[in-house]
């Protein structure tokens, strides 16, 4: 299991919370990393981290349903972010998997690398970009800029959504 | 501590409840054993009190209408119990709506923790109850005795509220009694509303209590009405095991009521969690012993993973036991509703059940239910006729009903038969029709069975009026579609007048299916047994075993005869863009072949290995991976990873091998109706082959023999005549664009091999070249021979909107040899003098003419009718010799000049049919001619034998009709021709 730290995005522990009292809410988010980008997945939803794990193949779906996975007695369904957001880069040998519950069965995202749980605020979201390629962009609900970097966030239940209908 | 006092009223009321529906199932069960008598009078006592202690702890709850019912019904027991009054239907109907009405009044109860308003209900049956028990007292005694009687009977058991009933028993019994007719329910509800509130004080206060006291009230009430409630059923249980022991003497039967005493109950969801945490034990077991056996050096740690391994599955085995149940849970439940049925529609039917000690996982018992129900409705209401329709059928005037039930493989089989009148095929077909369900070309080229099967279809009722019991049009599609669902099949067979049987075939338990585990794309896939036919391994060194005919595109495998469509897996498996880099249609030197029955028909399934077989716990795919057809879920292995569950339909399907025929009644099971699958087989498959030229042609896969590819260097000339080293003989090598002079497509690219389909007539064999044999299709067989431009053409077909023209093999094969014959100065020609006689002349005397023909194969049925209706002859058809004997019978003696029979069929084949005609001393004036695609010396004595006359190639068609012009002109002296059986057409 991946451990996961806190980190403090902006200003000191005190700050961050009076700012979140007067801005209204902070929020959490699981993050990790795509062919080098940061993703975030709002913390509620993911279920847990796990390390690589041995997939059984799919023969005749799609390239971004990667296979299944045995987490603990649950068949779970590991979806490759990198062909579902269409990055065609070098594939790492190994993928972390992000677990979250979508409409009922567990999907099990694959990312390249995992992150820390950002904490951000809400006044620091911003829409995405139209720049940003549509493949992915689908799947975003928006963007946090933090300090170092821009945080995108991905909406778990567009993905969910895009899988039903796609398929 | 309000919550806390809520759920435990809550608690005890649930219990009441429980108790109480037990306790209705029990005295339901035991009534309709007492009504079949096999209740001694003295186990009445049980049925007794168990209503009694329903309306004990009913009035402790303070469910007033339960209560005066159950008391009743009680009274009403109370003469018969005492041994004055014997068991009278009408009291048995009486007992049976009283019990009804206290399930309803308890499921109501269940839901709004009321009693539903039923008074009305209530109040016309308790004086029904009481008139019964007072009738039979002023039969024996007087009845001022009788109630005195009575209310000591309250006495005694009834130790607790023994005042209040005694007092209030006679007094419901006199008002009813004194005017029992008149004004019965507005009497009788007041009766029972006052009653309600006189007999139980304790229930006025229990709910006008505040909820402080009513604790102590429910506590007080527990320590003196339940010492009363369970002790005299415990006795009971003991008294009616020893009863049913000594009696019956099988202890089977009585599976559900045993050992009544030793049980707890237990909410299903607990065991369902139970079953899972089992399986995942199991699974961790697997791993531990995997583990244990490569780390083989610790001996300790092996001996103790052994123990694990013995315990788990004993576990395993026992939490399994915990969800199985008898079916006879069920079953028993029907004699009532046959009864009543046959009550309701006048018909005395018996109902016999056996093997209802089979167990079920309960889950599938629930599944089972509501389609049993269905199939024994309409088994009573349309299958067995009334008592006088019986009699005039020389048929017992009491209908029988069977239920049966056992296991057999892995699953369990439960069969309704009824000797009623079976389906009426002709009804069916119409009303398949009029519904539009089907039309009446496809209808026609139905045979018996499939034309049964539509009752199968939705929207299909058979019932010109719509009764309350059955024939809403929703009934046996419904059936199927459930049965299916808990992956179940269905069969029917019905003979007319003789009845009905429906078999269900019924998976013991969903939770664990046992699996075959193959290998293919280097991974494991499960496939369930239930669909596994057997596992073939085909040696290609082994020249004996059977072969795989590889055709580009499409291998066959001919296994006992039989032409089996081959899928390889792992081609199946494979995304059509990357299928290229695949070497799908060579196989290795030796191929793992497993033969699977997809509903109608079967196939193989080319795979990498088989490993083993193993019990696996299917769980579901996510939603957005069922659009996959091929899978049914996925496993987790004992290694820990995971396997898909193959979904053999899906796989049959996607790969097209269904036809469309088979999809309109896709109702099968493997074991006993294989000849209604090969029946369909036969009836439309051909072999599609590109011959060079533009057009698709097809050969009937029944003319063809085998399918072979020579070398180039293979072929050798013989005069002219390209011919073929084969089997230690020549096969002359024709070729059909330079037969049928059509446009050659270029064929002057030298090809490596050259497919040739082999033709089997008579002794000798015949090799048609063709530039590829593409695949073997199922086809609508209807010909339509209006475009015959040329001879060698037997028609076209339409399927899938491309146009199929139909190769006449033994027509071309006969013009090549007349043609061979003049240029070799041998001119022979029977049919040019035909030819040459009057044709008109000819009709006339045709017309006159009915022929039977009796033929499986639909194509060939088909073709024959078309052929002979052309020449003039009047035709009918039957689809298998026991139809075509009925057929036979259902005219006059002289009806039909000629039955032309073929030889392989299903239910009775045509020697069987020839030997029953030839053998019925008002058909010696019948032709009998066996029509074949393949007869040797051996069969032409075989048939001599059964009695035919002749036997005459199916696709012959001047030949054949050459033939029965001469055999019914000469007619008169058929005894003489039948002594000189000959060949009909030489070769």
């Amino acid at each position: 299991m991946q451990a996961v730290t806190e980190v403090r995005v902006e200003g000191n522990k005190e700050g961050s919370r009076g700012a979140s009292k007067v801005s209204g809410a902070t929020c959490q988010f699981s993050t990790f990393y795509v062919a080098g980008r940061l993703y975030g997945i709002d913390v509620t939803r993911v279920q847990e981290v796990v390390r690589p794990m041995h997939i059984t193949p799919i023969p005749l779906a799609p390239d971004y349903v990667v296979g299944l996975i045995n987490l603990r007695g649950q068949v779970t369904t590991a979806i490759g972010l990198r062909e579902l957001f269409g990055l065609e880069e070098r594939r790492p040998d190994q993928f972390m998997n992000v677990v979250c519950r979508i409409d009922g069965s567990l999907i099990s995202l694959q990312a390249d690398e995992i992150g820390d749980v950002v904490e951000v605020m809400e006044k620091d979201f911003e829409l995405t970009p139209q720049t940003v390629p549509s493949e992915v962009r689908r799947f975003m609900s928006g963007i946090y800029k933090i300090s170092d970097s821009l945080l995108s966030i991905v909406d778990i239940d567009r993905i969910g959504k895009f899988l039903n209908h796609k398929l | 501590m309000a919550n806390n006092k809520d759920l435990k009223e809550e608690a005890a009321l649930i219990e009441y409840l429980d108790e109480c529906g037990e306790m209705l199932e029990r005295f339901s069960k035991s009534l309709s054993q007492l009504e079949s008598g096999a209740i001694k009078q003295e186990s009445i006592a049980g049925i007794y009190r168990d209503i009694h202690t329903i309306k004990g702890s009913s009035q402790f709850f303070g469910f007033a209408q339960v209560g005066v019912l159950a008391h009743a019904m009680e009274s009403s027991l109370d003469p018969v119990r005492s041994g004055l009054a014997k068991v009278s239907p009408l009291l048995i109907d009486a007992l049976y709506q009283g019990a009804d009405i206290i399930a309803t009044l308890l499921t109501g109860i269940r839901k709004d923790h009321k009693e539903p308003d039923l008074h009305k209900l209530v109040s016309s049956i308790v004086p029904k109850l009481i008139d019964l028990a007072s009738n039979y007292r002023s039969g024996e005694k007087s009845k001022s005795e009788a109630l005195g009687q009575a209310s000591s009977v309250e006495a005694r058991s009834n130790a607790v509220l023994a005042d209040e009933k005694s007092k209030l028993a006679p007094s419901l019994e006199e008002k009813s009694l004194v005017n029992p007719e008149s004004s019965q329910n507005t009497q009788s509800s007041d009766v029972s509303k006052s009653q309600a509130s006189e007999e139980i004080p304790g229930f006025v206060l229990f709910d006008d209590l505040p909820p402080s006291l009513q604790v102590a009230v429910a506590k007080k009430a527990d320590s003196t009405a339940n010492p009363e409630n369970p002790t005299p059923s415990l006795r009971d249980e003991t008294t009616h095991l020893e009863e049913v022991g000594t009696k019956t003497g099988d202890p089977g039967k009585n599976v559900g009521e045993e050992s009544h005493n030793e049980t707890i109950r237990v909410h299903v969801a607990l065991l369902d969690n139970l079953m899972n945490l089992v399986g995942e034990l199991v699974l961790i077991r697997n791993q531990l012993l995997q583990h244990a056996k490569v780390n083989d050096s610790d001996g300790e740690f092996a001996k103790m993973s052994q123990r694990l391994n013995i315990l788990t599955a004993e576990l395993q085995n026992e939490v399994m036991k915990t969800r199985m149940q008898p079916v006879g849970n069920v079953l028993n439940k029907f004699t009532r509703v046959v009864r009543e049925m046959g009550r309701d529609l006048g018909k005395k039917i018996e109902l016999t059940i056996s093997g209802a000690e089979t167990e079920l996982d309960k889950t599938i018992i629930e599944a089972v239910k509501d389609p049993l129900t269905h199939i024994i409705r309409n088994s009573v209401d349309h299958g067995i006729e009334s008592s006088a329709d019986r009699k005039s059928a020389s048929k017992p005037e009491v209908g029988r009903l069977n239920i049966k039930a056992h296991h057999e493989s892995g699953q369990v089989i439960i069969e309704i038969a009824d000797d009623g009148r079976g389906l009426d095929q002709k009804k069916i077909a119409l009303n398949a029709v009029n519904k539009g369900l089907i039309t009446s070309e496809a209808l026609a080229k139905m045979s018996e069975r499939e034309v049964q099967f539509l009752i199968f279809s939705p929207g299909f009722s058979t019932a010109q009026a719509v009764s309350s019991l059955s024939g809403r049009g929703v009934g046996m599609d419904v059936v199927k579609t459930n049965i299916e669902r808990i992956g179940g099949m269905v069969d029917l067979m019905s003979s007319p007048g003789r009845g009905t049987t429906v078999k269900l075939k019924i998976p013991l338990t969903l939770a664990i299916v046992p699996a075959l585990i193959v290998k293919a794309l280097n991974q494991r896939f499960a496939i369930p047994q239930s669909k596994l036919v057997e596992l073939v391994r085909v040696d290609a060194s082994d020249t004996k075993s059977e072969k795989i005919e590889n055709l580009q595109g499409s291998p066959v495998l001919r296994l006992r005869g039989k032409i089996l469509p081959l899928l390889n897996l792992s081609s199946v498996l494979t995304k059509p863009d990357a299928k290229k880099s695949m070497v799908h249609s060579s196989f290795g030197d030796s191929v793992n072949i497993v033969i699977l029955n997809a509903d109608t028909f079967q196939f193989g399934l080319v795979v990498d290995e088989v490993e083993d077989t193993a019990d696996i716990v299917v769980k579901s795919l996510s939603s957005f991976l069922k659009e996959i057809s091929h899978f049914s879920g996925a496993t987790i292995m004992g290694d820990g990873s995971v396997a898909l569950t193959l979904d053999v339909m899906g796989i049959s399907t996607s790969a097209r091998l269904a036809s469309e025929i088979d999809s309109t009644s896709s109702i099968n099971l493997d074991g006993f109706s294989e000849s209604r699958s090969r029946h369909q087989m036969d009836a439309s498959e051909f072999l599609m082959i590109d011959v060079g030229a533009p057009g698709s042609y097809v050969i009937p896969l029944t003319v063809v023999s085998r399918l072979e590819e020579f070398e180039p260097e293979d072929f050798e000339l013989s005069g002219e005549q390209k011919v073929v080293r084969y089997r230690d003989s020549l096969l002359p090598i024709f070729s059909l664009p330079e037969f049928l002079h059509l446009p050659f497509a270029n064929t002057a690219e030298k090809r490596e091999k050259t497919p040739v389909v082999v033709i089997r007539r008579g002794d000798n064999l015949f090799g048609i070249e063709v530039i590829q044999i593409q695949d073997v299709a199922s086809l609508p067989s209807r010909i339509d021979q209006t475009v015959r431009d040329r001879p060698g053409i037997l028609g076209t077909m339409v399927a899938d909107e491309n146009v199929l023209v139909v190769v006449d093999i033994f027509g071309m094969l006969d013009l090549i040899k007349t043609k061979l014959a003049v240029d070799a100065g041998l001119v022979s020609s029977e049919s040019e003098t035909l030819i040459g006689k009057s044709r008109s002349d000819l009709r006339s005397k045709r017309r006159k003419r009915r022929i039977l023909v009796v033929e499986d194969s639909s194509f060939f049925r088909n073709y024959m009718k078309q052929i002979l209706e052309e020449a003039g002859y009047q035709v009918e058809i039957a689809c298998d010799g026991l139809e075509g004997w009925n057929t036979l019978e259902s005219y006059d003696s002289n009806h039909f000049s000629m039955v032309l029979s073929d030889i392989e069929m299903p239910e009775m084949n045509g020697l069987e049919l020839a030997k029953k005609i030839s053998s019925d001393a008002q058909y010696t004036e019948l032709y009998l001619v066996a029509i074949t695609t393949r007869f040797s010396g051996s069969d032409l004595e075989l048939g001599r034998e059964a009695g035919f006359t002749r036997y005459l190639e199916k696709l012959n068609a001047d030949t054949l009709i050459a033939e029965i012009d001469e055999l019914l002109s000469s007619a008169g002296d058929k005894s003489q021709s039948r002594k000189e059986l000959k060949l009909a057409s030489g070769n």
